[in-house]
């Protein structure tokens, strides 16, 4: 090889230098990588029915704090189709019921989810009911 | 006049002490049973903490004068599940004259297989965190404080309603938080397996670096399988503790893109917010459902 020795010397630097540069970002403390990503489970069809023991001055039903359904009709045997992701590991419902006397009442929800299994819970309060329901 | 106002005041001294030495002395070896004695035994108890908030129970070791403290209570609080492994020095080295009371051996333990040797089942001695069982201890040391003075049994009876009445608030406060993070989002990856019972009421699953003691070591490939969850599973946070090392988790969230969702307190009681057991509990509970939704 011919060349002064300080100028193949300066190549070899200069070729080993840059081989290290994809390693150097590879392994450098501040490299960035994607957030991980969480895949959401899609929305699917739950069917709802809830009968309460006395007719309710207001209902609603939220789901991950927002709410996807709630009733003013004073109906004691409501049943509506909603849509909401229902991964396998389940769903938390909160449930919000009034009632303008102070007694003793009660709700049941009946669930039926995507693959049409029904569930059921029944929760219970005195004038009023805030309470979480895990399904199934 | 004067000469009878003197004799009131020093009679009301008097009184004062008397009442201040009838107290009954407890020692506690858990953050959680010291708020627990303190609640429930109210002005009629003298609770000394010997493991203060911030300080690792698992690395715990008494000192000379814890011993003579413990030597001189009348109850000695302990959290047991295996938590406390000098509890029988203690009792040989105090000639246990006082009662000792192994408050979570009077409930069921969550058993798991040992981080090191999978064939053998270990009990998860974190059960504080299960709101639950903070009750089922209040109940216990109430009933514990009623025997040694059953004088004040009515006052430790109400004192016990007011704080499960608390403990039943924060169940429900929990409850509602937690609908704020989908059920497939319950993905927990901590630093070490001390949540195991949080997990079971709230439908979590627990992804741990070490085992059920702080001072175990994770092996590389146990952190590679951790790598691999976190992605697979899109976790979006893990969560470093008060009291230990983040180094490992911060290699996982490099490798990962999963941020730190903060520290969680993992063992017993910290300061500020955490110096309660509500206040613990909610700081827990908040990171974790903030981080993760």
């Amino acid at each position: 090889m011919k060349g002064s020795p300080l100028l193949r010397a300066l190549i070899a630097f200069v070729l080993i230098a840059l081989a290290g540069v994809p390693l150097w970002k590879l392994t450098r403390a501040d490299a960035t990588v994607a957030a991980p990503v969480h895949v959401e489970t899609a929305a699917a069809s739950v069917t709802l029915r809830l009968t309460f023991s006395a007719a309710p001055e207001k209902a609603e039903v939220l789901h991950l704090g927002k709410v996807v359904w709630t009733d003013g009709t004073r109906a004691t045997d409501v049943t509506k189709t909603v849509a909401l992701a229902y991964p396998k590991e389940g769903v938390d419902l909160t449930v919000n019921v009034a009632w303008l006397t102070e007694v003793e009442g009660a709700v049941r929800l009946r669930l039926t989810d995507p693959d049409g299994e029904e569930h059921d819970q029944t929760v219970w309060g005195r004038g009023k009911i805030e309470e979480v329901v895990t399904f199934p | 006049m004067k000469i009878a106002a003197s004799i009131l005041a020093v009679l009301a001294l008097v009184a004062g002490r008397l009442s201040a030495a009838e107290r009954i002395r407890v020692s506690s070896f858990s953050t959680i049973l010291t708020e627990v004695a303190q609640q429930v035994g109210g002005d009629r108890v003298d609770v000394t903490g010997h493991v203060k908030p911030g300080i690792d129970p698992h690395e715990f070791e008494p000192k000379p004068a814890d011993l003579k403290t413990v030597g001189s209570s009348q109850l000695v609080l302990l959290s047991a599940k295996h938590m406390e492994a000098y509890v029988s020095k203690l009792r040989e080295a105090t000639g246990g004259k006082g009662t000792f009371l192994e408050v979570g051996d009077n409930f069921a333990s969550l058993k798991i297989a040992d981080e090191h040797d999978p064939s053998k089942i270990v009990e998860d001695p974190h059960w504080w965190h299960s709101v639950a069982n903070v009750q089922r201890a209040a109940k216990i040391v109430r009933d514990a404080l009623a025997k040694i003075f059953p004088e004040d049994a009515g006052t430790f009876k109400e004192n016990a309603e007011k704080y499960l009445a608390r403990l039943d608030a924060l169940q429900k406060w929990t409850k509602a938080k937690l609908a704020e993070l989908p059920r497939d989002k319950r993905k927990l990856v901590t630093s070490h397996d001390a949540f195991q019972y949080f997990a079971r009421e709230n439908g979590f699953t627990i992804y741990a670096i070490e085992g059920l003691s702080s001072s175990d070591q994770p092996s590389s490939q146990r952190v590679a399988d951790l790598i691999r969850v976190v992605k697979e599973q899109g976790v979006k946070a893990v969560f470093a503790e008060a009291i230990e090392n983040p180094k490992v988790l911060k290699e996982i969230t490099r490798e990962t893109g999963a941020v730190i969702g903060g520290e969680l307190y993992a063992d017993g009681l910290g300061e500020g917010d955490a110096a309660t057991f509500e206040g613990m509990y909610k700081h827990n509970v908040s990171a974790i459902v903030d981080a993760l939704k």
